[in-house]
């Protein structure tokens, strides 16, 4: 089956609140999950994504459309990139989420690394505020670890 | 005063808590990115982050990727005035695609021991993934020590019933088999010794001996090189034999099972001119002529037969006496800067001043530039930065 833009034709996806979203098929099948149901020919109704809520399966095509693109040159993407991981923490979770599901490589490896950025080279003071996570050691438990490790801190 | 409730935990907007929702291998994968010791003090964060980067299959997966990014570690051979304390010196060379780093580090392994050192460390005898042991003297005593410069988890080990004995070789090993790391030492024939005319072999397995065991080893073996190596489940070094006037060999144990066998080396060079490195999986065997370095490998266990894989000729680029002043330390793949496919190095140590990587697809030799203080270690082992511990 040729999947190039010339013969693209539109594809239905339904979100998980019932948004049905019109995509090119040659971006949709940036989806791992979407091109095995194209191949297949399973793609003719509208294909229900239960798991993807309707603003992030709106970022995600957003994202595909530029990476099918072919015009875009390799720096163009990579800004392009840097910019679209620049949202808040809750979207970036139902992106992880989101690729994951659908099978888009590509943009899970940049989410990930758009989070262990987050974490690199910080104190874990510091990444309890950033993430809001609960310190959950006692007081002794807190001085034997910080002790084991301290040359981490060093 | 009296203790106020625990308020309820409130669910917070941020990635925090939903952090820990996200499939394993997807939280993994954020981790893989993360620098070594990035990944320590996220154990310090709370316990969640604590549980996750001490799970096994985490430090599993991460010893397996840490693998693919090639690093050397070699001690400082002649410590600077100022370092002469208990510390553990040494250089740490990161390759990362096109270049490479040094590190010039130490550890104290003190402050995580029960007992005290005593005396400077001295040398790295054995790396296996990431894990090191290390020699030290205590007076006139020498002990050993096994490490995670990584973690900085240290263990003292007994020393093997030595006595009379001088330990010449030292290996340390992962047995697949039952999921243990293993040190194993080696001791050669000494013609004034009467009860021990050939080579003796001890073995001890971390997290369960408390002492060490003898290992039989085959009666002719007398002489064999104080370089090991790693490959397809057995510790492999370059055996010869002066009293039996025997061509060099390939002596090999098996780590499961701790029995010895052997296999010709490709060709008959002096011993000093051979040197054997791994590969994945793959042992390979470099010999040094007058004119060039052949490297052979070994295809097939079952029937030992040696394939040459590669001719070094004498390099343009590099003052050339000898190949005698060449030391192969490792052989490493690297992806290719421009295409999709791997190249394949050679990294030697020359006249002990510095490092030179050789590409065996553009045969081109070159200078690996590093700042070092002093001259380049003169003891090498292949080294990862992993968060193993031995038990």
């Amino acid at each position: 089956m040729s999947l190039s833009p010339s013969t693209s034709k539109m594809l239905s996806l339904k979100s998980s609140d019932g948004k049905v979203l019109e995509v090119e098929e040659h971006v949709a099948v940036l989806c791992e999950t979407i091109k095995s149901l194209v191949e297949d020919g399973c793609a003719d109704s509208p294909i229900p994504l239960a798991n993807v809520d309707g603003a992030t399966l709106g970022n995600v095509m957003e994202w595909c459309k530029k990476h099918a693109d072919q015009k875009a040159s390799a720096d163009d993407l990579e800004d392009w990139d840097a910019e679209f991981v620049e949202r808040d923490q809750g979207e970036l979770y139902h992106l992880i989420m989101a690729a994951n599901y659908l099978n888009i490589k590509g943009l899970l490896d940049l989410i990930c690394q758009k989070v262990a950025d987050m974490i690199k080279g910080k104190h874990p003071e510091k990444i309890r505020e950033i993430f809001n996570i609960e310190n959950d050691f006692t007081p002794e438990q807190q001085e034997q670890i910080r002790k084991d490790n301290s040359w981490a801190f060093e | 005063m009296e203790m106020l409730p625990k308020p309820e935990k409130a669910m917070p907007l941020s990635l925090g808590a939903k952090f820990f929702s996200l499939p394993l291998e997807i939280m993994f994968d954020i981790l893989f990115r993360i620098p070594t010791k990035d990944l320590i003090r996220l154990k310090c964060v709370c316990k969640s982050f604590l549980d996750l980067v001490s799970h096994p299959s985490f430090v599993d997966d991460h010893l397996h990727r840490a693998k693919s990014q090639f690093g050397i570690i070699g001690n400082m051979s002649n410590f600077p005035p100022e370092a002469a304390d208990n510390k553990f010196h040494y250089f740490s060379f990161n390759f990362d695609g096109q270049g490479v780093t040094a590190d010039y580090l130490s550890m104290d392994p003190e402050p995580y021991l029960s007992e005290k050192l005593g005396y400077k460390i001295t040398s790295i005898l054995a790396s296996c993934n990431g894990l090191l042991l290390l020699n030290w003297l205590f007076g006139d005593q020498p002990r050993l020590l096994v490490c995670n410069p990584t973690t900085r988890s240290s263990m003292v080990l007994p020393y093997p019933p030595s006595k009379g004995i001088d330990f010449f070789s030292w290996a340390l090993v992962h047995d697949d088999s039952i999921k243990k790391y293993k040190v194993i030492g080696m001791t050669n024939y000494n013609i004034d010794e009467p009860h021990h005319e050939h080579a003796r072999c001890f073995a001890f397995t971390l997290g369960c001996s408390r002492s060490w065991r003898a290992v039989a080893t085959p009666h002719h073996l007398d002489e064999i090189s104080k370089k090991s190596v790693a490959a397809n489940g057995k510790l492999h070094w370059i055996a010869s034999s002066e009293k039996y006037m025997e061509a060099c060999r390939l002596c090999s144990i098996d780590i499961a099972t701790e029995e010895f066998s052997e296999a010709p080396c490709p060709v008959h060079v002096d011993n000093a001119l051979l040197h054997f490195l791994e590969l994945n999986g793959s042992i390979y065997c470099t010999a040094g002529f007058s004119d060039k370095i052949e490297i052979w490998v070994l295809k097939d266990w079952d029937t030992k037969i040696w394939i040459k894989h590669h001719v070094l000729y004498r390099p343009e680029t590099i003052d050339f006496c000898s190949w005698v002043d060449f030391q192969p330390i490792a052989i490493k793949e690297s992806p290719h800067h421009q295409w999709d496919t791997t190249t394949t190095k050679l990294i030697l140590r020359h006249h002990g001043r510095e490092l030179l990587s050789y590409d065996l697809q553009s045969q081109e030799m070159s200078r690996i530039a590093v700042e070092i203080q002093g001259s380049i270690p003169n003891r090498f082992a292949v080294h990862v930065n992993s968060l193993v511990h031995w038990c």
